[in-house]
């Protein structure tokens, strides 16, 4: 008993402030502090200088365009794929939940191939000419890596109760008003949360903008050209922390929306999801958009196999393997080391979730409210401030992790750890309490019944959560770019590098090793419990899956 | 099968015919072959177990399943082939299914306004619908503050505002507790009839279709077993599966020997040449039926194994030996002042063959 309830809590207490609270407030002095001097010298710089001040006028308008337009597209598809029995849906379903699985950077880098300045559609088949290094195509790009929203809708409109829409067919609402006056107030909230959740993923994305951004520059690249360009830690950690207020507000707004959004769900036989039979112009204009967009997703993966596979996309289209010839040189460590992050991450991801859930929903003990807030906040905390915080904090006394892998685990891990403790508290919730109670009238310990029964009963569960921390550690950049030197390099930063060189052979090479290895790390924990998990996957977890 | 009306509501106006439906999911067929005349006016019934195809059939009338043969005749005009919308028939769903994101007032305007109605009539016409349902100070209430018995209230409102042709209800009162059911159940019968609205009521509580109905429709696996009015289904059960379904019931096995029937050993006259030498039969019985009184050594010889009080009547439970040597149990239901049986006490059982109906078995 004592153990749980004081012992435990304190230790994973203890952790979270060491590695959330105290970088974040390692940022806010760095950024309350003007060449040695307290006060607010920074911030007011930033609402004054010219060239500061359009970051945040940058940042904000495009990321408001940018989830706007991923929660429509995202609705669009979402309904094609689960309210019509048009053709092609799954496959359109499949596209959408791609660029999950694809880093972005990636994604970025085939966008570049085929519609950059001498791109293969764009330049050599349209005989165009754009600058694409712009904000233009930040905000095609975000719009396109739709995955979370599309997920989020999707989940929230397979539990939209049918017999609700049946019964406003029986009281004379046409298809369209049954949709418009039925369905998508429905799902309402779910699509403020959706957008939400995309402002956050756009507001935090540091390579999508730094890479084909051009000048366009946002409050997450400019603190990296800050910190690494200049060397400017002050500034770096102002422009973190006026993107961390943003962030963390915009997140308390999501986490309203999202309470309401989960009254609407039912899961009874007889309210499972129906079709709505539309008219011909809406559900063709809704399949020609979930069309061009799957076409697009595909061709961006395509073409970085074949950018890999060639000397020269667009140039010189002979097959070649001399792009990987870097991996020997210098991949062969990353791809180890992300490996063997991705694997511990989503170990120690999973397991520490289930118990911090179990002591939220199970153990009455002081500091609750504090530990429920820890662990969901990083969720809210972009990844480039929690790079900077980490790269600031642990470079010096009383923890120096600086060049280790043991920094880079730790970010990750403490950036997936929202994810593990939700699935966690959604499992928990849902069982029955008095089996746990059998147990303990059988003489079973409280560890023994956890082992026996909770552990079981979350196992689905957990092993979407590996699944995600994964995939999620695998191409994760923003964060770690901070914190990666020669000694702990991974696949995601070497893509980096290589693209910012100009180097998009190498840098594709290096991004379908990514994938693979996203890929493969899906295959392996699916296949330990592949049909619940598949299922989970779609029906819980992603619906909650934290901002990149 | 006796599919044909009972007589008595011969000559009046046919509001809904099934004709010959059938309706089959994957590889299970779930109505067959179903035909069926509601009259203007009265409360149909459809009764049955879970899975009889009650609830797909109501489904097929107001059109959110199509048949895969047959049709639906609403007031003489084929409706079969028609889009859910435009049939103008008021549904109340199992699950109530109201609007979450809609207060009272809209749930109950919702047809109206799809039905491009001026702004003054909707809103006389949900005052009325509300009043109706004596609701008619929550109409800003959200659907979520109301209980159980106000959500049905919301839902039988919204339904008949419409002024469908028919009412459809999906077995409304099952999500209710008991105390509840009984009160919405004598409410859903006065509106039926201060509105004079043919309603088809779906339901798998006996109780409850016998209380509420004109005429019961009871089904099983897909086909009518039985039509007619509650006292006949009871009465008269057509078949074995109606005699099981409808009450308590004792079933004894007998056989045609030389015109009577022959019965726990003893010789009953039966009534007509209806059954085939030797045939055997099932013989049903009611438990309140069954008469039983001490010291008769003429009658059917019962021990007294169990005794069970119910307050207005006792409920025994009596063993006779089988004809294979074995024991039989049956029971008895007696009013309550002539409870004067104790386990262990030797009965006769006095079997009247007008009291029973008598079936072959697999009929």
């Amino acid at each position: 008993m004592r153990w749980g309830k004081y012992v435990l809590p304190s230790i994973i207490l203890l952790v979270l402030i060491m590695f959330i609270v105290y970088p974040t407030l390692t940022v806010a002095i760095r950024s309350l502090t003007s060449k040695g001097q307290p006060g607010l010298a920074n911030y007011v710089k930033v609402f004054t200088e010219p060239y500061l001040r359009r970051l945040i006028s940058n940042s904000v308008p495009v990321s408001i365009a940018s989830a706007s337009l991923s929660t429509l597209l995202g609705l669009m598809i979402a309904l094609v794929v689960f309210k019509t029995d048009l053709p092609g849906r799954k496959i359109f379903g499949f596209a959408a939940i791609l660029p999950m699985v694809i880093p972005g950077f990636a994604n970025t880098l085939a966008y570049i191939f085929l519609f950059g300045r001498n791109g293969l559609i764009t330049y050599k088949w349209l005989n165009l000419t754009w600058d694409v290094y712009s904000w233009r195509s930040v905000l095609i790009l975000q719009t396109l890596g739709l995955s979370t929203t599309f997920l989020l809708i999707s989940s929230v409109l397979i539990g939209v109760d049918s017999r609700v829409e049946d019964a406003a067919r029986n009281l004379g609402a046409s298809e369209w008003e049954v949709l418009t006056s039925v369905t998508l107030p429905l799902i309402r909230p779910a699509l403020i949360s959706a957008a939400l959740l995309a402002f956050l993923r756009s507001m935090a994305d540091f390579s999508t903008p730094y890479i084909v951004g051009g000048s366009f520059n946002t409050l997450a690249t400019a603190s990296y050209t800050q910190l690494i360009g200049t060397y400017n830690m002050e500034m770096a950690s102002t422009l973190s922390m006026i993107l961390l207020l943003i962030c963390v507000f915009v997140f308390w707004l999501y986490t309203r929306a999202q309470a309401a959004s989960d009254k609407v769900r039912t899961e009874t036989e007889q309210g499972k999801p129906k079709v709505l039979h539309l008219g011909r112009l809406v559900k063709g204009t809704m399949w020609t958009i979930s069309l061009l967009y799957a076409s697009i997703i595909f061709m961006l993966l395509i073409s970085v196999f074949l950018s890999a596979f060639t000397k020269h996309l667009g140039g010189n289209f002979a097959l070649t393997l001399e792009h990987f010839a870097i991996l020997p040189q210098r991949g062969w460590n990353s791809t180890r080391n992300t490996l063997v992050f991705a694997t511990v991450t989503s170990a120690v991801v999973s397991l520490s979730g289930i118990v911090v859930a179990y002591l939220l929903t199970r153990v009455e003990f002081k500091g609750k409210g504090v530990l429920d807030l820890l662990a969901t906040l990083p969720y809210a905390i972009p990844g480039t401030f929690m790079g900077i915080g980490y790269a600031l904090t642990f470079s010096h006394a009383p923890l120096v992790m600086s060049g280790t892998w043991a920094i880079v685990v730790a970010c990750t891990v403490i950036r997936e750890l929202p994810m593990g403790v939700r699935a966690g508290v959604s499992v928990l919730m849902q069982q029955d309490r008095s089996i746990e109670d059998a147990a303990a009238n059988l003489g079973a310990s409280k560890l023994r019944a956890f082992r026996d029964i909770i552990i079981p009963a979350a196992r689905p569960a957990l092993v979407v959560t590996a699944l995600y921390a994964f995939i999620a550690t695998v191409k994760t950049l923003g964060a770690i770019i901070f914190l990666i030197t020669p000694g702990n390099k991974v696949l995601s930063a070497d893509v980096f590098e290589a693209a910012v060189r100009g180097e998009v052979g190498d840098a594709s090479a290096f991004s379908i090793i990514v994938i693979l290895v996203a890929a493969m790390g899906m295959l392996v924990i699916a296949a330990i419990n592949s049909r619940e998990a598949a299922q989970e996957w779609i029906h819980k977890t992603v619906a909650s899956v934290g901002a990149d | 099968m006796d599919s044909q009306d009972s007589g008595q509501r011969r000559g009046r106006l046919i509001n809904l015919e099934l004709r010959n439906i059938c309706k089959r999911f994957d590889d299970q067929e779930v109505v067959r072959d179903l035909s069926l005349a509601v009259y203007k006016g009265e409360l149909c019934c459809l009764l049955g177990p879970s899975g009889c195809g009650k609830t797909t059939t109501l489904k097929m009338v107001a059109g959110l399943l199509e048949p895969d043969a047959g049709a639906v005749i609403l007031d003489g005009r084929d409706i079969t082939h028609l889009p859910p919308q435009r049939r103008n028939v008021g549904l109340v769903f199992q699950s109530y299914a109201l609007f979450p994101h809609m207060n009272v007032h809209d749930n109950v305007a919702y047809g109206l306004r799809r039905r491009k109605l001026p702004k003054g009539e909707i809103e006389t016409r949900v005052a009325e619908g509300l009043g109706l349902v004596r609701l008619g100070e929550y109409g800003k209430r959200r659907i979520h503050e109301l209980s159980g018995g106000q959500q049905q209230r919301v839902a039988l409102a919204r339904a008949l505002v419409i002024e469908p042709e028919l009412l459809l209800l999906d077995e409304p009162l099952s999500n209710l507790d008991a105390r509840l059911r009984a009160d919405m159940r004598r409410e859903i019968r006065r509106i039926q009839r201060a509105l004079n609205i043919t309603a088809i009521h779906v339901t798998h509580d006996q109780e409850e279709a016998m209380s509420i109905a004109d005429r019961i429709v009871v089904m099983n696996q897909g086909v009518i077993e039985q039509i007619g009015s509650p006292r006949e289904i009871y009465e008269e059960p057509a078949t074995q599966f109606v005699a099981d379904f409808i009450g308590e019931v004792n079933f004894l096995k007998g056989r045609v020997a030389g015109g009577e029937l022959l019965l726990l050993g003893k010789r009953y006259p039966l009534p007509a040449d209806r059954w085939p030498e030797g045939a055997a039969l099932i013989c049903s019985i009611r438990p309140e039926r069954v008469r039983m009184e001490k010291d008769r050594p003429s009658l059917l010889l019962a021990v007294v194994s169990d005794v069970t009080y119910f307050g207005s009547m006792v409920r025994y439970h009596v063993a006779v030996e089988a004809d294979d040597g074995g024991s039989l149990e049956l029971n008895v239901e007696l009013p309550s002042p002539q409870a004067v049986f104790a386990p262990g006490d030797e009965v006769g059982l006095d079997l009247r063959v007008e009291d029973m109906q008598l079936f072959q078995p697999g009929e």
